[in-house]
């Protein structure tokens, strides 16, 4: 089982850091240094999360030289599919001229999502002797931000990516998984209404469909206790990794954690004991991008050449719910 | 339980640890947000050492919590 390439697409729309201040009344420098975000990207009013995960995977295929036939599994990681129904997978597959005797699913998490997308794909292909799977990230939060909130709108910015899992290829192994969730914790990032328990129109009320409160169907993060959960759950879910794969910290090339805010990974770090060379980081330049934040930085690892002669990749992702996700990529 | 000046000296290593040196620009009259000791996110932070410090969570500084001063602080966290 192997993660073999990674491609990603962003979207059209460009926001200087200058600009993001400016929508949200936030100080630049601020933004910049302590957040973290120089620059981002969201999608423009006729982008798609599907278009933008369908411009990822064929980048995947003139990447790897394969073609839609050949993929036997489509797995798409949103909180934010294009329509409540159907799934996000379902749209991609036929966006990009998958056989339909293809399997495809939607894995509706968050920041924990590339990692638990991961190990499901690759469970999956060995249960089912499936040779050739795509792992979708696109989780587009520009469209759940109210614009005047800098505690959400300058932090997050829009892309996706495309990994290739093979049941067969020799390229990387995934080992030292662990998982974990707290429900507890959960209003700490949450949109209230638009589920099935409170309805974005009252669908019985046939005089008149009415919109509810705004604020019920927006992004609400309390930093704070986000900030608690991430210090408090990750690093012994770092270290639980570690055991679990036989590894000690200073085995480990590169720390690929989700990119919450330069603020909150620094501290991670330090909490978790991760020399700082080592954490890799991408805020800067396309803002928190959710389930895709760490899919993009193992793409830019393995274009740089940097995973070439082999290395260790400790992943993880953390976030809404509160869940959390980690494991070990070792590349030959 | 702390006595106040046991409080105020968690505090302090509270600062420090959030950012170091910042203890001394603080005494019990400051504000922390008023007086630009603490950004937001430097908030979330200090909070954070701070509760470890303390031994359990503050239960008065909630999401909508906006009083800061050091003062205020000492009061919950000598509050029998």
């Amino acid at each position: 089982m192997s993660l073999e390439a990674i491609a990603s697409a962003l979207p059209t729309v460009h926001h200087s850091v200058e600009e993001i201040a400016a929508q949200c009344d936030a100080d630049v420098e601020f933004v910049r240094t302590k957040v973290g975000v120089q620059e981002r990207y969201i999608v423009g009013p006729e982008e798609t999360g599907i278009g933008l995960a369908a411009d990822a995977c064929r980048k995947l295929f003139d990447q790897t030289g394969l073609t839609p036939d050949a993929i036997g599994l489509l797995v798409f990681v949103t909180q934010n599919p294009d329509r409540r129904l159907p799934q996000n997978s379902a749209g991609l597959a036929d966006a990009l001229g998958l056989p339909k005797s293809c399997a495809s699913f939607d894995i509706a998490l968050a920041c924990s999502g590339f990692v638990y997308g991961l190990s499901v794909t690759e469970a999956f292909l060995a249960m089912h002797g499936i040779d050739n799977a795509l792992l979708v990230t696109c989780d587009p939060y520009s469209r759940i931000i109210a614009a005047e909130d800098k505690g959400t709108n300058a932090v997050f910015g829009d892309a996706a990516t495309a990994a290739l899992v093979t049941r067969s290829g020799k390229r990387s192994t995934l080992s030292g998984l662990d998982f974990g969730t707290d429900g507890s914790g959960g209003d700490a990032i949450r949109i209230d209404a638009g589920g099935a328990a409170a309805p974005l129109v009252a669908i019985d009320q046939k005089e008149a469909l009415t919109v509810g409160d705004r604020d019920a169907h927006r992004l609400v993060m309390d930093g704070r206790a986000v900030f608690n959960f991430v210090n408090t759950t990750v690093p012994g879910s770092i270290a639980n990794s570690l055991e679990k794969a036989g590894l000690t910290l200073g085995e480990v090339d590169w720390f690929a954690l989700h990119q919450g805010s330069e603020y909150m990974l620094d501290a991670l770090a330090r909490r978790a004991r991760i020399p700082p060379e080592k954490v890799l980081k991408n805020i800067a330049q396309y803002g928190n991008t959710v389930s895709s934040t760490i899919p993009l930085l193992l793409e830019r690892l393995l274009a740089e050449g940097k995973l070439d002669n082999g290395g260790t990749v400790l992943i993880s992702g953390f976030g809404v719910g509160l869940s959390w996700a980690t494991g070990i990529l070792r590349f030959q | 339980m702390s006595t106040p000046q046991e409080a105020f000296e968690k505090i302090k290593s509270a600062l420090d640890m959030t950012t170091p040196g910042l203890s001394e620009k603080v005494t019990q009259e400051t504000d922390l947000i008023k007086d630009d000791i603490l950004d937001s996110l430097d908030l979330m932070n200090f909070m954070f050492e701070l509760e470890e410090l303390h031994g359990s969570k503050l239960e008065q500084v909630t999401e909508t919590f906006d009083d800061y001063r050091v003062t205020t602080l000492i009061g919950f966290m000598t509050d029998g």
